[in-house]
């Protein structure tokens, strides 16, 4: 193996008081590759990538971000280590009492100490990239649920992560609204980001990921490049999972 | 009815009156700018420690606010002035009551806050602490803002009831607003000076009254 890859989970296990959410977890993500992580709902997927850094503190097992282990670092540099994986939530969670550039702003200069000129600058190259510059002055109120979340990803950018994690992206947006934002990851993988992403977008997985994880019952079932996972799947679990969602999606 | 207008609405005499309630007057917002002040930074402070996961913390704080906020303020206010001295701490009537009320109106606040920190969506804290803020941070950046923004009108309502209850402190002989129109009561033997009491509290109160007026229906919007 050339290169350490970018993000390695090994051995991650996460109990609830006595539930068993993540069983022995193993998962690597190469550097620029876009992973996809899918699964039935309790399967433990968001707890994993929100171990990632640390909004769950996992129970036992490493995470190596760019061959450095989150797991054990002390509390003191939890706050810098965060700084190196930008993640984006189902719920956007901008913060609602400052404006889109402020929002885009806050962390760069409070985190990384980032004079104001400088901060914005790269607030507005960020807000750019993801085509909402004009909204810059704007509430986050203003935005639909599709400009907010990619204000969100520009929040999250803006930091310089080295690992982009998202937490079902599109799954709160109207269907119209959802292709915005897919965009904007296409663009990020097309620049070479690394990204974690749980998510129903299926259709997107199978055009856009590098490979495919199927999780289920706190476990990795199998994993696998899309075209196997979707066209050829190995385990029973995933056969009965994707007939599932492909029979929701052509209930809709 | 003259006899009304002589006995209430008396403007001669109370044109007598007049410096008297002004330093009445003057003593009032005295009493209001250091207990509303250290009150909001106090409920401020008592809020964040109830709403800690730290239990050895919480706890006891969220005693003593429910204790504030069931003694009656007057109980409070004899206690510390005339109860305290036989413990050998006397005060000053500005004392005493300054520090009554702030322990009782620093767990009203402190329960006003409450309420707004736990409004604040968890989503909130958890985007704040994934771009790296420390706890201060989260807090004074993302969290109080919006805390204190959810719960403007019941903040500026509790303030009201601080400007009232600032009455109480005539019992103690501080010659606050309520103690001078009875003291030019009892001297003229006219009741107007109470009127006109009333109407400065009414004249200093009212526009704020219909801010949080203003203010609810803007939220219930």
């Amino acid at each position: 193996m050339a290169q350490t890859p970018m993000l390695e989970i090994t051995a991650l296990e996460k109990r609830f008081g006595t539930v068993e959410v993540l069983r022995s977890i193993n998962l690597k993500v190469g550097r620029g590759e876009l992973v996809f992580v899918i699964g039935p709902s309790g399967s433990g997927k968001s707890t994993m990538l929100r171990c990632c850094n640390r909004l769950e503190e996992p129970t036992s097992g490493s995470i190596f971000i760019d061959g450095r282990n989150i797991v054990n670092c002390p509390a003191a540099e939890l706050n810098r280590l965060r700084l190196q994986t930008g993640m984006v939530f189902q719920g956007f969670h901008l913060y609602p009492h400052m404006s889109v550039v402020r929002n885009v702003m806050l962390a760069q200069i409070k985190a990384l100490k980032r004079n104001k000129v400088t901060a914005r600058t790269r607030a507005m190259d960020m807000l750019d990239r993801v085509g909402l510059a004009h909204k810059a002055d704007a509430m986050p109120s203003e935005l639909s649920g599709g400009q907010q979340q990619r204000v969100a990803i520009a929040r999250a950018l803006a930091l310089n992560p080295k690992v982009m994690l998202f937490d079902e992206p599109t799954s709160a947006l109207d269907p119209e609204l959802v292709g915005s934002v897919l965009k904007v990851m296409k663009d990020l993988r097309a620049e070479g980001m690394t990204m974690l992403v749980v998510s129903h977008e299926m259709a997107f997985a199978r055009e856009a990921a590098d490979r495919v994880v199927f999780m289920d019952g706190g476990v990795v079932v199998e994993q696998g490049p899309p075209e196997a996972i979707f066209g050829n799947p190995q385990h029973d679990r995933t056969r009965a999972f994707l007939s599932r969602v492909s029979h929701h999606a052509g209930a809709e | 009815m003259p006899g009304i207008m002589e006995m209430f609405f008396n403007l001669d005499i109370m044109a007598q009156a007049w410096p008297l309630l002004l330093q009445g007057l003057w003593m009032t917002l005295r009493l209001c700018a250091v207990v509303i002040g250290l009150g909001l930074v106090g409920g401020l402070l008592l809020a964040l420690a109830a709403t800690s996961p730290r239990r050895w913390l919480s706890w006891p704080v969220m005693a003593l606010i429910d204790l504030m906020r069931a003694l009656p303020p007057l109980v409070l206010l004899i206690f510390v002035y005339s109860g305290m001295p036989f413990a050998g701490v006397e005060m000053s009537p500005f004392m005493a009551v300054a520090v009554a009320f702030l322990l009782n109106n620093s767990a009203y606040y402190a329960e006003v806050y409450r309420a707004g920190l736990q409004s604040v969506p968890a989503g909130q804290w958890e985007a704040a602490r994934a771009t790296g803020l420390s706890k201060g941070q989260m807090l004074g950046h993302v969290v109080i803002p919006q805390a204190v923004r959810n719960v403007l009108p019941d903040l500026l309502s509790n303030t009201i009831e601080v400007v009232k209850l600032t009455s109480l402190a005539s019992v103690v002989s501080l010659s606050e607003l309520l103690y001078q129109a009875n003291m030019a009561r009892s001297v003229t033997y006219n009741s107007s000076p109470l009127v006109m009491a009333a109407a400065v509290y009414l004249v200093l109160l009212w526009p704020m009254v219909r801010l949080v007026s203003r203010y609810q229906r803007k939220l219930a919007l």
